[in-house]
């Protein structure tokens, strides 16, 4: 990285020697900061006339306030003594700086006094009235500001803070006009010349490009425009782009011309114009379609941070800044707070929401302060993401105080909590954590006493009051806690707790979260026994398929032979008892329950319970069933089974189940699909064969399941 | 179930697949299993040819050029909780 040098002169007259050498420790260690992050280094002069015996000529020391950036002068009680020319050395050094700041933009000069007694302003003695006349002067010259600070303590903040904003302003700037070295910072000195920008091929670069404009030129000229070469054309036109969009509102490039460039980037030397140019119709692409990293693989991560940092806060196009942002977010990267502060201010809405959500990745805690106003934005979206980040950020550093927020004002459980909830290591006391159970938005309501439960501090009492909640994914979690703790509940009182919605679901309200019955049954069932199971199990029962599921899954292995015997029976044998178990029980008025049971209905029933055989005795680990498999897989009109067979085909089946799973794979979706493409490849005898074959296929999703199979 | 060199062979030919989603998976394949300098000569000859696809240039340019961490995807601060 390039090292920039600040060189910083410090006068003050002998009385603050202890500040001179405070602000050489504030210097040395904002070195350490700076210095390896953003390649600036403070050189401060003067200093060393604090050490005693330690004094140089006039002469000399002038010669360092000639060539400072900085100018930090210091006043006390102390005026000093003259130094021939002036009636002090202060006086003759800060009469340097100013002459030169008068004539240029540099050094810059900070003027600090420490404050002095009012009583001593009443009796001020020769040397503390010149320091209180020069100070008079400054105020009303108007020339330069000035701070006043209180002991060494105060001075130290307040040099620490102001230069290390300073720097970091420098820095800034520097990013900001990257590729542009005629604007760069003119405090800059560069101590290696290692390359940063392409700078040290400027001349042969501008000569690649004046070659090309030439030719334009002269071929225009003459009027032999067919005599400009196809690349040649591409160049003027990267050029001209460029240099429009730099003046203009800083347009970038389609896809095509960005990838008809990139084939060029190892032939072409770029200005830093067209380089620019690039760089941000790289950031300005989310589609994915652009290349761009090329352009910058020979700058290091601290450098395209800067770069990124600066197109998001200066670039004129709000694509480019919001790319550079998204880039930042993929990249872990949170900007210096500084620049937040700018982001969350800015007019473009969008803008604000990508920095949002860079503050993810924020842990100082000033943040919180840049948040806060943004808590009561009139748009929704950015006072949520305000919100959760304001909410996480403090989690950091007062959890109790942050889940207050949380529970106090979120909807939504943010990702400090789920993150630290997956992991059990919430840092929130029991009693609040019970409170939110009670007092909180539902999703947070529901968060709370889910960790509760899975931390094992969930009671008996606090359970039987989550039943009550009007929420029945709150509902859900009291409930699940008592019945694993031996609360019995009949079927009834289920239909109760958690009734199915008076409308019916339709297709747009399919993803709607509520818990019932349907949801709650499988979970008491499983806590049944064979024998109350096995009663449940008749073909005319509300709960037949959910009790005869409980049985295969739960009893697998009890019921093993049953299963078997149903599946290759058909079920005939259950459908005979049954109807002999409703023709007993209702006599004559039996037809009535037969009629409920059209064709279709019977079909559904039938399906389910071969689904739970097959799903039970996929778990058996038995050669045999691999007939059962074949002849269920894919045959099941209403049934859930393909998954099991698939399970079983694939530890007992052979290359002639292959287009048996094929054929599945057509007719199915998501992991099923994925798995019977998967295991008719695995097999294959030949699997490049197979995977060439179904990476043509003209179902995308099988041929893209099938290229993934390459690299297993 | 594949040799490295098959996997290889196939993956190149896929970065022609008309899906795209295959030619990116073909472009991750060439970049795992392959060394920097035939990863970008395999970059080189792709965009040289006749047709070619971007989002494969896209692939390939930021495996070959982007720094490690802005390659990955992950979460912030609250990882290390």
């Amino acid at each position: 990285m390039e090292r920039k040098i600040l060189s910083v002169f410090v006068a003050s007259p002998s009385d603050l020697s202890d500040e001179r050498k405070a602000l050489r420790d504030v210097v040395g260690r904002l070195n350490k900061i700076y210095g390896r992050r953003a390649g600036w280094e403070i050189e401060l002069l003067g200093w060393e006339d604090t050490l005693a015996g330690f004094s140089r000529p006039q002469s000399l020391i002038n010669k360092d306030v000639e060539n400072c950036d900085l100018f930090i002068g210091m006043i006390w009680k102390r005026w000093g003594t003259s130094s021939g020319e002036y009636s002090s050395g202060f006086e003759e050094e800060f009469t340097i700086a100013r002459n030169r700041r008068l004539s240029g933009d540099r050094p810059e000069i900070w003027m600090l006094f420490k404050r002095v007694d009012e009583e001593q302003h009443e009796d001020p003695g020769e040397q503390l009235k010149k320091t209180l006349d020069f100070k008079k002067k400054l105020v009303e010259s108007k020339e330069l500001l000035f701070k006043e600070f209180e002991n060494l303590n105060h001075f130290t903040g307040i040099v620490s803070d102001d230069l290390s904003a300073y720097v970091l302003d420098l820095y800034t700037k520097a990013l900001k006009s990257v590729g542009t070295s005629e604007t760069e910072s003119p405090t800059v000195k560069t101590t290696k010349s290692e390359r940063v920008e392409p700078s040290s091929t400027y001349n042969e670069k501008n000569a690649q490009l004046i070659g090309v404009f030439s030719k334009l030129t002269r071929c225009l000229g003459n009027g032999k425009e067919t005599e400009i070469e196809y690349w040649e054309r591409v160049r003027a036109h990267l050029s001209t782009t460029a240099l429009f969009s730099e003046s203009h509102i800083g347009e970038i490039w389609g896809s095509h011309e960005a990838n008809l460039v990139y084939r060029k980037r190892k032939e072409w030397e770029l200005t830093l114009n067209e380089w620019r140019f690039l760089i941000r119709t790289y950031f300005g692409h989310a589609s994915n379609v652009v290349p761009g990293w090329y352009w910058l693989s020979e700058r290091d991560i601290t450098e395209i941070e800067g770069i990124l940092f600066s197109l998001s806060e200066h670039d004129r196009n709000t694509i480019v800044r919001e790319g550079a942002l998204l880039s930042l977010e993929q990249s872990n990267t949170c900007p210096p707070l500084e620049l937040i502060s700018k982001l969350l201010q800015d007019e473009e809405q969008k803008v604000v929401i990508a920095c949002l959500k860079l503050l993810r990745f924020c842990e100082d805690i000033n943040a919180l302060k840049l948040l806060k106003p943004l808590l009561s934005h009139p748009t929704e979206e950015v006072k949520d993401l305000a919100l959760s980040a304001y909410i996480d950020l403090l989690y950091l550093h007062d959890p109790e105080q942050s889940f207050v927020i949380l529970k106090d004002t979120s909807k939504v459980v943010t990702r400090a909590y789920r993150v630290s909830g997956e992991k059990r290591n919430l840092i929130i006391s029991k009693p609040l954590l019970i409170s939110a159970v009670f007092e909180a938005a539902p999703r947070v309501r529901e968060f709370a006493a889910d960790y509760l439960s899975k931390v094992g501090s969930l009671t008996k009492e606090i359970s039987e009051q989550i039943l009550k909640d009007p929420d029945s994914l709150v509902r859900r979690i009291g409930f699940e806690w008592l019945l694993k703790n031996g609360e019995e509940f009949s079927l009834s009182e289920i239909s109760k707790l958690f009734p199915r919605p008076k409308t019916p679901a339709t297709f747009l309200s399919l993803s709607r979260s509520e818990v019932t019955e349907d949801d709650i049954v499988p979970l008491v069932l499983s806590k049944k026994t064979k024998e109350e199971l096995e009663d449940m199990v008749y073909f005319y029962s509300v709960y037949v398929d959910g009790a005869y599921e409980a049985l295969a899954s739960t009893h697998t292995t009890y019921v093993a032979e049953r299963l078997r015997f149903d599946l290759e029976d058909h079920f005939e044998s259950l459908m005979n008892k049954s109807i002999d178990k409703v023709k007993s029980q209702y006599g004559e008025q039996a037809s009535i329950v037969f009629e409920l049971y059209n064709p279709d209905t019977e079909q559904f029933i039938r399906d389910k319970l071969t689904s739970s055989a097959i799903n039970g005795i996929s778990k058996l680990d038995d050669k045999s069933d691999i007939d059962i498999a074949r002849e269920y897989i894919g045959k099941l009109k209403y049934g859930m089974a393909d998954d099991s067979c698939i399970s079983i085909i694939e530890k007992y089946g052979d290359t002639t189940d292959i287009e048996r799973l094929i054929d599945v794979a057509k007719k199915s979706y998501g992991s099923t699909k994925e798995r019977a493409v998967s295991v008719g490849i695995k097999l294959s005898s030949n699997p490049e064969k197979i995977i060439r074959e179904l990476v043509k296929s003209q179902d995308k999703i099988i041929s893209e399941i099938a290229a993934d199979q390459i690299t297993c | 179930m594949l040799g490295r060199e098959d996997r290889i062979a196939l993956a190149k030919e896929l970065l022609y697949s008309e899906n795209d989603n295959i030619r990116l998976l073909a472009a991750k394949i060439i970049s795992k299993y392959l060394g920097r300098n035939d990863v970008e000569q395999i970059l080189n000859d792709y965009i040289e040819g006749p047709t070619y696809y971007y989002n494969v240039v896209h692939s390939l340019d930021r495996y070959l050029y982007a720094p490690a961490k802005f390659k990955n995807n992950s979460s912030g601060s609250f990882d290390k909780i």
